[in-house]
């Protein structure tokens, strides 16, 4: 195995199904102790790619590398050293939560002692000890997913692939597992690929992003750089006596592409790299009363919007 | 190998105890257990013993629901309940996988034959006391429990080909038993018909208690093994990550 380069490592990856290119072309790099996002519609190739990475499919054209090896031929390999949640949790629901654990860690070869200590460890962390003994197909959609959160780290692996942790779930569910995975990447410095759709998580937790359609890498780097790369500058007013014809003048102007008034907020998207000052001081003229004047930038998920709008 | 061997009977039986499969075992290992009180008191003691084809049709019958249960229960079950494709993301090889969830329900189902048998001896010696106890012949008993260890081999192996194909358990689970007990049954109708004739029944009786019928008997049972041999071969080649995965993408 390799000890350093990247966890990941992608040459080309295609994978057909049929006559549907499921994953067409991909070349990325994603290095250690990252959480790396993996951003794209339903259907984009992303739960393939985990597949392929996984060794579980076999690449049609290309290779991949993940931590040293070819995942297609050093399955086991690759196995032995990753933890997933998939799309699915995965979880048995006839089996109580600790025996799902036990199961997997015996799978691992974890020794008894080891075994029982490390269950106890992420059961507590999770907060689902009091409840191990209870049957998992019991128990609320988010203490599943945290479940199999405990099952894909059980082993300590370096790298985990999470295909979706938070769809599904509702707020405070989704709130707690990403806590867990910030906790995670933080604490131990595991590599994480995380598919997600939910670009408030992404921005949050991710280092670096690549967003896919159909299969082909759209865009790849920071959320910052997504956003210097394909978000439009903006400048967002507070205050009162933003009147029509107060819009109709900053609309006339040609460094301001769109204009939006909501309860008392302004929004201006400006064309390249506008100063502000102008503008204010046009908006004080016409007799506007500002309380707070603040540059924007897009979020990630106007980014993915944007990279699907130019894509299509 | 052997460990995790072990690791996949822990879960199997985790699976087994409290999952749905459970119910549709007790069931019908309760009817079967019915059948092994009934068919004794029926004939009484000593003709239970000294008759060998109701033993045969308890013996093997059990085992072969049972398998035809448990297997297609922990194959197409699983990815039913979308626990396969984590399971496949492990670290067990896939044979690991295979073996472990095959040679699980072909040990349950075939240790269920000696109980079984043992329960209807148990019952032939109540209803019918003699001076001494009466035990099977051992031969006889030998042969309906190596029979009863193939039809249950190949009853897993069926069942595997069918999970890789059938969009549900319950689907495997049909498609299996009813891919076995058809032509067992049709073998059964053909078997009364010929012994509706008294000659032909005397003649058949007289063929099953001589030296002849035996070998006979042996040569079913190589042949049986033979092709339990070649479906394990073809089921060990098929059931492969890259075909379970591909086949649910």
């Amino acid at each position: 195995m390799a000890a350093e380069g990247p966890a990941i490592r992608l040459d080309g990856l295609t994978r057909t199904f049929g006559s549907t290119r499921a994953v067409d072309q991909l070349t990325i790099e994603v290095p250690r102790g990252i959480i790396f996002g993996f951003l794209g519609p339903n259907g984009a190739g992303k739960t393939t790619t985990i597949n392929l990475l996984l060794g579980l499919l076999e690449p049609t054209v290309g290779r991949a590398e993940v931590l040293g090896f070819d995942p297609w031929r050093d399955g086991d390999e690759v196995r032995a050293r990753t933890g997933a949640v998939l799309e699915h949790t995965g979880i048995y629901e006839a089996m109580s939560a600790e025996h799902n654990l036990e199961f997997y860690a015996r799978a691992w070869r974890m020794p008894p002692e080891e075994r029982s200590e490390r269950i106890r460890e992420l059961l507590s962390d999770m907060g689902l000890w009091e409840r191990r003994g209870e049957k998992a197909g019991t128990w609320s959609r988010g203490m599943q997913q945290r479940l199999a959160l405990a099952r894909a780290l059980l082993h300590r692996p370096p790298l985990v692939f999470l295909d979706e942790p938070t769809a599904g779930l509702d707020v405070m569910a989704a709130v707690a597992v990403r806590d867990d995975l910030a906790a995670l990447a933080g604490r131990v410095g595991t590599t994480i690929f995380l598919t997600t759709h939910n670009m408030a998580e992404a921005e949050r937790l991710c280092g670096l992003v690549a967003v896919i359609r159909e299969g082909r890498l759209v865009s790849i780097g920071s959320p910052d750089e997504l956003r210097a790369r394909t978000g439009v500058p903006r400048l967002e007013i507070s205050g009162r006596g933003f009147e029509d014809a107060t819009l109709a003048a900053l609309r006339a102007r040609p460094e301001v592409v769109a204009v939006e008034r909501t309860n008392g907020h302004l929004t201006l998207e400006l064309a390249g790299d506008a100063e502000p000052g102008p503008l204010v001081s046009l908006l004080v003229q016409r007799g506007a009363e500002i309380d707070e004047v603040r540059r924007g930038q897009a979020s990630l998920e106007e980014v993915f919007v944007t990279l699907m709008e130019e894509e299509s | 190998m052997t460990g995790d061997l072990r690791t996949m009977f822990w879960k199997e039986w985790r699976s087994l105890i409290g999952g749905r499969a459970r119910r549709q075992v007790v069931l019908t290992g309760g009817m079967l257990a019915i059948w092994a009180i009934w068919f004794p008191v029926q004939m009484g003691g000593r003709d239970w013993f000294s008759d060998p084809v109701p033993l045969g049709i308890l013996g093997v019958v059990l085992p072969m629901v049972i398998v035809g249960i448990v297997v297609p229960d922990a194959i197409a079950g699983e990815r039913e309940r979308h626990t396969l494709s984590t399971l496949l993301a492990s670290r067990l090889t896939d044979r690991t996988i295979l073996y472990g969830k095959l040679v699980f329900a072909v040990a349950i189902g075939w240790l269920s034959a000696p109980v079984v048998l043992g329960v209807a001896a148990v019952v032939a010696n109540i209803t019918a006391p003699e001076a001494a106890p009466l035990f099977y012949d051992p031969a006889v008993l030998a042969g309906v429990l190596v029979l009863a260890l193939l039809v249950a081999v190949l009853t897993g192996a069926i069942g595997i080909f069918v999970s890789l194909r059938a969009g549900t358990a319950q689907e495997a689970q049909q498609m299996t038993l009813l891919g076995l007990m058809v032509p067992m049954m049709l073998a059964g109708f053909g078997a009364t018909a010929l012994f509706m004739n008294r000659e032909v029944a005397g003649d058949v009786i007289d063929f099953l208690g001589g030296a002849e019928a035996r070998l006979l008997v042996l040569a079913a049972m190589v042949l049986l093994a033979v092709i339990d041999g070649a479906l394990l071969m073809a089921a060990d080649r098929r059931f492969r990550r890259g075909r379970l995965i591909a086949r649910s993408s």
